[in-house]
């Protein structure tokens, strides 16, 4: 693969392993499909009713508001003239696109009473949304779902998830605004290169769990070479590497684990019930010395949904829209199947997962 | 033991059923005299998650904006007319009674209470960021935060962060002290308060309140929340 450099090469993105690579990349270019509809009794008279949906296959990683200068272009060529505002009613208009899917999956197996058939493709009903022409004066929205608005929100869950995962929020804060924004404009772009050469600068990395174990590429142990400053990598590496906002512990575990999966405080992590509230708490990369794994975390935080052996499981997890495994380690989850904004996604759908 | 600068959710709970329950005894310690920043609250949790509680008042208000104030008194003819031509300036042209749903909820990120609300007039309008900039709630920051139409984003931010943020420094530049989020247990979209520093202005009251006398009984932890009702009611006006 073109992204499996060595460590010899510049840009932090080349530094890291295929596989974690690999599963970034998978995440960014997930898509889900959207019908888009104009509300009906808003159309203007005289339209044609037979063009008022839209489709499109949105990215999992993006939010609706991004969407909307897309969507608003093509509706505007049949339906729309170019006074109308557009807004999308949803409450949570600033959840990303793929979490509002999945979240519609297992809200849905709540209601449905007819189970797929045997043998059929994961769902792949489209996401029913309705736009808004007109902003009525009982509004119930705070905010208009703008892309100033979701930047903002975007912005707030990055610092979070930073918070979460190292006490503090240096990382994220640290950051110039030129990377603020570049961040926000390759989600725009939907540019993965340009993304993660930012994220990765605040991204937790998936080196090995054992802290003495640091590959150097002089094939000498990290701790026999000078001791590495806070803002240089070990002290090969090329010096085009982007460095990293400085870490809060100087005396801290060697540089290449410092910001690594395994040592973050707790992975950034809810969980998402049909029609239960969304939950959120502490999730430590590990539990008595061994990588905390998606089934020990379901069985602590849903005991009742996942009860202990030999009782079966009564429902099943969903991240990026995939079945996830029992020994998926948060730690991994966290470094590799996030969001954009840094955010594990844990949607839990009842009875049995759809094929 | 010293008091901690943050909470556990259980450790929130406790704090937060005392003291509605102390409040309502009309035993809470050094809030005597403001009392209507203790008054009113009721516990409440979650109907299947239990351990998921929040605290809940509603305050019916009437929103005055400072500087209609100013129009509305006038005396001046001049000054009246000139008023009205200045209209377009005013976001809240006129008395408004609106009604405030605050909460206090835990926040599981940062480990601390947060003060949540909504603002609605009479119709079920949400009132708008502008206007509650303006009113008398926030009239205790308003020199130390930008009002938002000037940031032109729909949060407030710290004035004085913002300035830092052209810089690219400051450890909360470009994130905002009151910007929408979902209310932690009930989901819903609420303006979230995030003051600056509220653990480390806890701490030093309680230092010196209690010194290194923390045992963390639940006396202690009312005291906690006290002492966080105290820093948050010294940037809003919770006694409205």
């Amino acid at each position: 693969m073109s992204y499996a450099n060595g460590p010899m090469r510049g840009g932090a993105p080349s530094q890291t392993p295929a596989a974690t690579s690999l599963f970034r990349r998978l995440v960014w270019e997930g898509t889900v499909p959207l019908e888009i509809k104009i509300d009906s009794k808003e159309l203007p008279a005289g339209s044609d009713r037979g063009l008022e949906c839209y489709y499109i296959q949105a990215p999992r990683i993006s939010y609706l508001p991004l969407l909307l200068p897309d969507i608003k272009k093509h509706l505007t060529d049949l339906v729309l003239d170019e006074t109308n505002a557009g807004i999308l009613k949803e409450d949570d208009w600033h959840w990303p696109i793929g979490l509002l899917y999945d979240y519609n999956t297992i809200s849905h197996g709540l209601h449905s009473t007819i189970p797929p058939l045997p043998g059929t493709s994961t769902p792949t009903q489209p996401l029913r949304l309705t736009l808004h022409l007109v902003s009525p004066p009982l509004d119930k929205l705070l905010l208009t779902p703008s892309p100033e608005s979701c930047k903002l929100s975007y912005m707030g869950q990055l610092k979070e998830a930073d918070f979460l995962r190292w006490g503090n929020t240096k990382r994220v804060t640290g950051l110039r605004k030129q990377d603020h924004d570049g961040l926000w404009e390759s989600l725009k772009n939907h540019n993965f290169d340009d993304f993660w050469r930012i994220a990765s600068k605040i991204f937790p990395t998936t080196t090995p769990l054992s802290p003495n174990a640091s590959p150097n590429p002089n094939g000498t142990s990290t701790f026999a070479s000078p001791p590495p400053t806070a803002l240089s990598l070990p002290p090969n590496s090329s010096t085009l590497s982007p460095s990293r906002p400085p870490s809060t512990d100087p005396s801290g575990p060697p540089v290449a684990d410092r910001d690594g999966a395994y040592t973050v405080r707790s992975v950034p992590v809810r969980i998402y019930l049909p029609d239960g509230p969304v939950l959120q708490d502490l999730v430590p990369p590990l539990v008595d010395e061994r990588a905390h794994t998606l089934r020990q975390f379901l069985r602590t935080h849903l005991p009742l949904l996942f009860p202990p052996p030999p009782s079966q499981p009564q429902a099943y997890a969903l991240v990026q829209g995939v079945v996830c495994p029992g020994d998926a380690e948060m730690a991994w989850l966290g470094a590799c199947m996030a969001g954009a904004d840094g955010w594990v996604n844990v949607c839990i759908g009842l009875g049995r997962p759809p094929r | 033991m010293k008091a901690p600068s943050v909470l556990s959710r259980d450790e929130f709970n406790l704090a937060a059923e005392g003291f509605v329950r102390g409040s309502q005894r009309g035993t809470t310690r050094e809030l005597d005299l403001r009392s209507t920043i203790t008054d009113g609250w009721s516990w409440k949790k979650h109907s299947s998650f239990t351990h998921l509680c929040y605290l809940h008042r509603s305050r019916r208000t009437a929103l005055v904006p400072e500087h209609d104030k100013e129009t509305e008194y006038q005396d001046d003819m001049e000054d009246q007319i000139q008023s009205e031509f200045d209209a377009s300036e005013a976001v809240v042209p006129e008395l408004r009674v609106v009604t405030m749903q605050q909460y206090v909820a835990w926040s599981a990120t940062y480990q601390l209470p947060g003060f949540y609300f909504t603002m609605h007039d009479a119709s079920g309008t949400p009132v708008p960021l502008e206007t509650i900039y303006r009113s008398a709630f926030f009239q205790k920051s308003r020199s130390m935060i930008a009002p938002p139409e000037t940031t032109g984003i729909p949060a407030i931010f710290d004035r004085t962060q913002r300035d830092q943020s052209r810089l690219g420094g400051g450890d909360n530049a470009q994130f905002p002290v009151l910007a929408q989020g979902d209310h932690p247990v009930l989901g819903t979209p609420c303006w979230v308060f995030h003051p600056c520093e509220t653990s480390a202005a806890i701490r030093e009251i309680l230092d010196e309140l209690v010194g290194d006398g923390w045992t963390g009984s639940e006396g202690d932890l009312v005291r906690w929340l006290e002492t966080w009702f105290m820093v948050l009611s010294s940037v809003v006006d919770l006694r409205l």
